[in-house]
């Protein structure tokens, strides 16, 4: 008898609704300081979610799997993140300046000059309008850390499909 | 191909972490270019680090790329990702109860830190993380194991399709 395989979409969809909801909230978004802690965490609930399914129909999952539902749980993450975030802009009237991202690193006493220096210089050759150019590498950088959170959950959660035993001769 | 899919990542893993450690290095050197490498270099390491300088570790004085707790996980990982790859076939993932028991400490450092405001020194931070980020990057070396097995399955299965059909198969074809 043939076994349908589970659909990735909802679990990946649960993971990264989830951490892409926590990762645009002040305080709690401090978490993906921690090598992005909440976007690993997307791939690694939606792999989690993932196994379930698989050990309900009883089918194979790893990594395989574990990277398929974990990259589009990181899509979903970028998507709910961004959602999030310019609803809470709106609300709270705080916009992407980049105008106040240097005068931030220019009265931070803690960056060494030098490097403020190299920062500030990279920040104003990109200029205001081309800073959303750096938005598709935050995207393939969520991408890359949420398959790796679905790669870890692949090993973590891995499934053997049950073989049905030969009946005793 | 899962054993070639696995160095691959090893060393992108080893690159990676090898940056943090070389951003340092190259803005000693005081020139404007290597000072504007440098400054990209950071920018690239900024999403995945909050890079506050009193809490990473430095080098001559300019402070790493990313903080002293993420240098931890990372070197972690890529030695874990390098063992497996040195041992592959021969090492296992330790269980998952070894996995908890190896992030735990930097959780619960993490959470302290945040709750209470008492944090660990910067090298105990890094000490503390080192076994979460091995531990992890075993279990990734298992999981890219496990997609460069898939993907070879489905290779060999794609080709399989596209065999011509042996003489027989031709003769019963044909009638």
């Amino acid at each position: 008898m043939e076994r349908s395989t589970p659909s990735v979409l909802m679990p990946a969809l649960i993971g990264g609704a989830v951490f892409g909801v926590a990762g645009a909230i002040p305080i709690l978004n401090f978490l993906n300081c921690l090598c992005c802690a909440l976007v690993i965490g997307s791939g690694f609930l939606a792999a989690f979610l993932y196994s379930k399914e698989c050990q309900k129909t009883s089918t194979a999952f790893g990594g395989g799997g574990g990277a398929k539902v974990g990259a589009l749980a990181g899509v979903f993450y970028t998507v709910f993140e961004s959602i999030v975030q310019w609803i809470l802009g709106l609300i709270t009237g705080a916009t992407f300046d980049i105008e106040e991202i240097i005068a931030q690193i220019e009265s931070n006493p803690q960056i060494p000059p030098e490097t403020a220096d190299g920062i500030i210089r990279v920040l104003e050759s990109i200029g205001s309008g081309g800073f959303w150019i750096l938005i598709p590498v935050f995207v393939v950088i969520a991408l890359i850390f949420a398959t790796i959170g679905g790669l870890i959950g692949g090993a973590v959660f891995k499934v053997e499909p049950v073989v049905p035993s030969e009946p005793a001769s | 191909m899962p054993r070639g899919l696995l160095l691959a990542v090893a060393l992108l893993a080893m690159l990676w972490t090898a940056g943090i450690f070389v951003v340092p290095l190259i803005e000693r050197s005081g020139d404007e270019t290597a000072a504007t490498t440098a400054g990209l270099a950071r920018l690239a390491y900024r999403p995945v680090c909050h890079q506050i300088p009193h809490r990473s570790l430095a080098l001559g004085g300019q402070p790493f790329a990313v903080c002293a707790r993420c240098t931890g996980l990372y070197l972690g990982g890529a030695v874990g990702l390098a063992l497996m790859t040195l041992g592959y076939g021969r090492l296992r993932a330790p269980g998952r109860l070894w996995l908890l028991a190896a992030v735990a400490p930097t959780v619960i450092d993490f959470g302290m830190g945040h709750l209470t405001g008492v944090s660990l020194p910067n090298l105990a931070r890094l000490a503390v993380s080192f076994p979460a980020g091995l531990m992890l990057g075993a279990y990734l070396a298992i999981g890219v194991t496990d997609l460069g097995r898939s993907w070879s399955r489905r290779a060999g299965n794609a080709r399989s399709a596209h065999v011509p059909p042996t003489i027989p198969d031709r003769l019963h074809v044909g009638g």
